[in-house]
């Protein structure tokens, strides 16, 4: 009994076991936290890496691909019953020149399918102007994309004007104001966004502070969101651009088809009054075009457009002939070069490219480039093996139709995706014919990888699998990737058999991995940085061991003539040691609680926390600038806090286990001495 | 045999300071019979605590036995001295030696908590409690139950050591310069208290002091020089 007793009135007395517990629930709460952010970031990150490429990819072994492609998918997918679907996927490594900039960026340019790539990946999640759209296809609706730029360009208004409003707020003189200005600007800061234009004009008009009287935190932040201001402004003149071709692309390519097909059948049955009315239409459509801006400025389109119209008069006069329907195809070819291009000519750019887009400081995203904006591309093709000769660069101008974002950096700051026929004759990798059979294949098409979508559900075990764990006396539950690599292994399997086929000879080398294998590089540093954070907190777990000695030490040596005096009325050496015990694992057990329950609130509110002190002292540990994520994850990792909560109980264990036993020894009249 | 409460037999107790030896008690026989106040009187440095401590089995001697109401207790196990050293016997010390967080009723009831487990200890609270407040009323401490030891003079301190001494009823009390840290004046109260109990109640004492005026209400006397009792 007088040990509970003892352990309960050294607790309540003791500010020495306030600080420990306090020192161990920081240690907990520090650990939970760093664990759980990292977890929910290696979990952010494995999440958008098994988006991206499917669950199982059969990758060739060399930079020529592999061959079959389609046919192999076929086969899989009639022979693998768990797999649900497959897209071959190339890759491709290419220049890209920042619009309206000298500057140039390194990518990497993958060759999809659209629809079919939702098949095999969360691909249209990350879409924003396609947002929604459940199967987005290269060639979206004009009517869509106006709509969305729309909507961006009025986010993107707003925060311009937040930014103005806030130079507003710090640079006018409130004293040369009279009181009811002062009271009208109060109440236009206060008042959520938009503010109207003549608002903004009066706010504009307002006399100003001087610099001298402005302190240097003030003037940073307003220089800081004066260049936002500005650079959202820059955007506009990309935005302009891009909603023209848009506009003129729906305008022109459907009234040339139209006429194109008006005149098509005019040359089977004679002239008559519609085919003179679309010819006039023709022209008028042609004055029209070659007074655009862009057209005017083009030599070649100059050089062209004389004899296009002289071709459309004459047919006009005469009979429209097979001149002047290839004439209208050659209109629509020189109105394609300058509007949205055909739909082999699209490109989805991954969001975080430098220079194709920025993030302010709150981490919303603000594209300089849109859909309708034009890029260029440059690749030296490798598909194919060149002999002596070297490649020739390959170069294609390319039509923005959107912008896609993985939440993995790496890959969404690098990859541009365009078609994927397109890609493969890029790089060399599409199919050549006999130059006098033009339909007998010499070369067969290739792509780089295949993706392949498993549906864990229906697995099977493989008889590879069942035969290995015969020995095993309980039953394991498989993982996921165990999962996948067994059906990576019937594929593997496979693909053995359909290389051997001799149709299928040319096919060439792979290996067949799962995603987790192939995204290692990105998974693997934060995987080791998540090991780091457990490292660097298991020092600080020491640390609260030695923490817990040195207090527990403190107190057993200011403890001495107790201990003595306990000994002395009968208490047995154990019992003095169960003191010591008790307090260290009490100490543990409160202080592991206290860390949990304040690191689960530190951690389910760390966005709001994170946006207080940004508030209010201007600091942001996760700046959304750098990182792709724009909210901390602020999910607990319940697994681990088990691991951390037992670290903790054990660490006041240990901790009261030097000081228990030094206890435990002490004799009776030693401690008694002791004063 | 029967009657002796205390029986001490050739104790010798030595303690090593680095190279030297120094022999505080050389052969010592002491015995003290039931219900009577027997006093160790010596200068300082003579042994007379070491005494004490071997007789109340806080400290092992060299050689030599103990013998506590017939039961040779030198022999026993850890578990039994400290069950011993518990029921049997009870400390009063020059310096008091209170727990200072526990309030004095706490303090006083120590040995019993010592002796029960957490079950037992809800059996034996109420007469435990009653017991104790008994012991501090005819110790005139009633009105100081809930203080804290250092809120007490050094009288009334010594008087919860006592108080705490007796609670388990113990066979011997060992007092250890009861009043050397006390004025004359108290110390002579407490001297008195002691006395009080042997006559009223038949506790028997042994206590050890340099004062050879409070050596004179003692029943007998033991005198220790240089680690030998004398006549």
């Amino acid at each position: 009994m007088y040990k509970l007793h003892l352990l309960l009135t050294y607790l309540r007395s003791k500010a020495l076991a306030i600080l420990a517990m306090l020192g161990v629930s920081a240690c907990v709460f520090l650990m939970l936290v760093s664990v759980s952010v990292m977890s929910g970031f290696l979990w952010k990150i494995e999440r958008a890496a098994k988006g991206l490429f499917g669950d199982v990819v059969v990758e060739s072994g060399g930079v020529t691909g592999m061959a079959y492609y389609d046919e192999f998918i076929a086969e899989v997918t009639k022979k693998v019953p768990e797999v649900k679907a497959g897209s071959p996927f190339i890759l491709a490594y290419g220049i890209l020149p920042v619009p309206g900039t000298d500057f140039r960026q390194t990518i990497q340019i993958a060759g999809i399918r659209l629809p079919q790539r939702v098949d095999v990946s969360d691909f249209e999640q990350g879409l924003y102007f396609e947002a929604g759209v459940p199967r987005p296809t290269f060639d979206p609706p004009a009517k869509l994309l106006l709509e969305r730029i729309k909507q961006d360009n009025d986010q993107v208004l707003l925060i311009r004007q937040r930014e103005t409003l806030k130079v507003y707020a710090l640079q006018t003189d409130r004293d040369k104001l009279l009181p009811i200005q002062r009271q009208r600007l109060d109440k236009l800061l206060d008042s959520p966004p938009p503010v109207g234009d003549d608002d903004m004009a009066w706010l504009a008009a307002l006399p100003q502070k001087t610099a001298d009287d402005l302190t240097d935190s003030q003037m940073r932040d307003i220089l800081a969101s004066q260049a936002i201001a500005e650079r959202i402004q820059t955007t506009f003149v990309f935005r302009r651009r891009a909603q023209r071709c848009i506009l003129n692309t729906q305008k022109y390519r459907q009234q040339w088809t139209d006429l194109r097909n008006v005149l098509a059948q005019a040359q089977d049955k004679g002239p008559s009054a519609s085919t003179t009315a679309a010819l006039s239409q023709a022209l008028v459509l042609l004055e029209t075009l070659a007074a655009e801006d862009f057209l005017r400025t083009n030599k070649s389109v100059e050089a062209a457009l004389p004899g296009l119209k002289d071709e459309l008069k004459r047919a006009r006069q005469d009979l429209p002939t097979v001149e002047t329907v290839d004439a209208l195809d050659r209109c629509l070819a020189l109105t394609q070069e300058y509007l949205m291009g055909d739909a082999a000519h699209r490109v989805v750019l991954g969001l975080g490219i430098g220079g194709l887009s920025f993030r302010s400081p709150k981490g919303e995203t603000i594209r300089h480039v849109v859909p309708g904006n034009k890029i260029s591309l440059l690749m030296l093709p490798l598909g194919k093996a060149t002999g002596t000769s070297m490649p020739q660069v390959q170069m294609a101008d390319f039509t923005v139709i959107d912008d896609n974002h993985s939440d993995v950096s790496s890959i969404d700051s690098k990859f541009v995706y365009i078609p994927f026929e397109t890609l493969q004759a890029m790089n060399n990798m599409a199919a050549e014919y006999d130059a006098d059979d033009s339909k007998r294949v010499v070369v067969p098409a290739r792509c780089s990888q295949i993706h392949f979508k498993v549906d864990i559900d229906k697995w099977v075990p493989s008889a590879r699998l069942l035969e290995g764990a015969k020995g095993q006396w309980l039953p394991h539950r498989y993982s996921e990737e165990e999962i996948l690599q067994d059906v990576s292994g019937k594929i593997q399997e496979l693909w053995k058999t359909f290389a051997a086929e001799p149709s299928h000879r040319a096919s060439g080398e792979v290996s067949i991995v799962t995603w987790r294998q192939l995204q290692r590089h990105v998974i693997g540093p934060i995987q080791q940085q998540r090991t780091l954070a457990i490292v660097m907190n298991s020092i600080m777990w020491g640390v609260s061991v030695l923490l817990i000695v040195v207090i527990l030490y403190v107190i057993v040596v200011q403890k001495t003539a107790d201990i003595g005096i306990v000994k002395a009325v009968g208490g047995s050496s154990w019992g003095v040691a169960g003191i010591f015990f008790g307090y260290g694992a009490i100490i543990g057990l409160i202080g592991s609680v206290l860390g949990s329950v304040l690191g689960w609130i530190f951690v389910r509110n760390i966005n709001a926390i994170q946006d207080f002190t940004d508030a209010t002292v201007g600091f942001r540990v996760w700046d959304p600038e750098t990182f792709m994520f724009e909210k901390i994850p602020n999910e607990v990792d319940w697994s681990a806090a088990v691991w951390i909560i037992a670290g903790a109980l054990v660490a006041g264990l240990i901790g009261a286990m030097i000081p228990a036993v030094r206890a435990a020894r002490m004799q009776p009249v030693e401690a008694l001495r002791y004063e | 045999m029967n009657d002796l409460a205390i029986k001490a037999q050739g104790l010798t107790k030595s303690y090593h300071m680095g190279s030297s030896t120094l022999r505080v008690l050389r052969g010592v026989d002491v015995q003290v019979r039931k219900g009577e106040f027997a006093v160790v009187v010596g200068a300082s440095g003579s042994g007379k605590s070491t005494l004490l401590h071997l007789v109340g089995l806080l400290d092992k001697p060299d050689a030599g036995s103990v013998w506590l109401d017939g039961i040779d207790a030198s022999k026993l196990p850890a578990a039994k001295r400290n069950r011993v050293r518990c029921r049997d016997v009870g400390f009063v010390f020059q310096f008091y030696h209170l727990v200072p967080e526990l309030d004095i009723i706490e303090n006083v009831l120590l040995p019993v908590k010592v002796d029960s487990s957490v079950l037992a200890w809800s059996r034996r609270r109420g007469p435990a409690r009653k017991q104790a407040v008994e012991i501090l009323e005819s110790l005139n401490l009633s009105h100081r139950l809930g203080h804290r030891p250092r809120e007490l003079s050094g009288g009334e301190r010594q008087r919860v050591a006592i108080a705490r001494a007796l609670i388990n009823n113990p066979k011997v009390l060992l007092a250890d310069e009861p009043t050397g840290n006390l004025d004359s004046v108290t110390g002579k109260q407490i001297i008195s208290v002691l006395r009080s109990f042997n006559q009223q109640r038949g506790q028997t004492i042994l206590m050890v002091t340099h004062d050879n005026n409070l050596a004179q209400q003692a029943d007998t006397v033991f005198r220790l020089a240089d680690g030998r009792l004398g006549g």
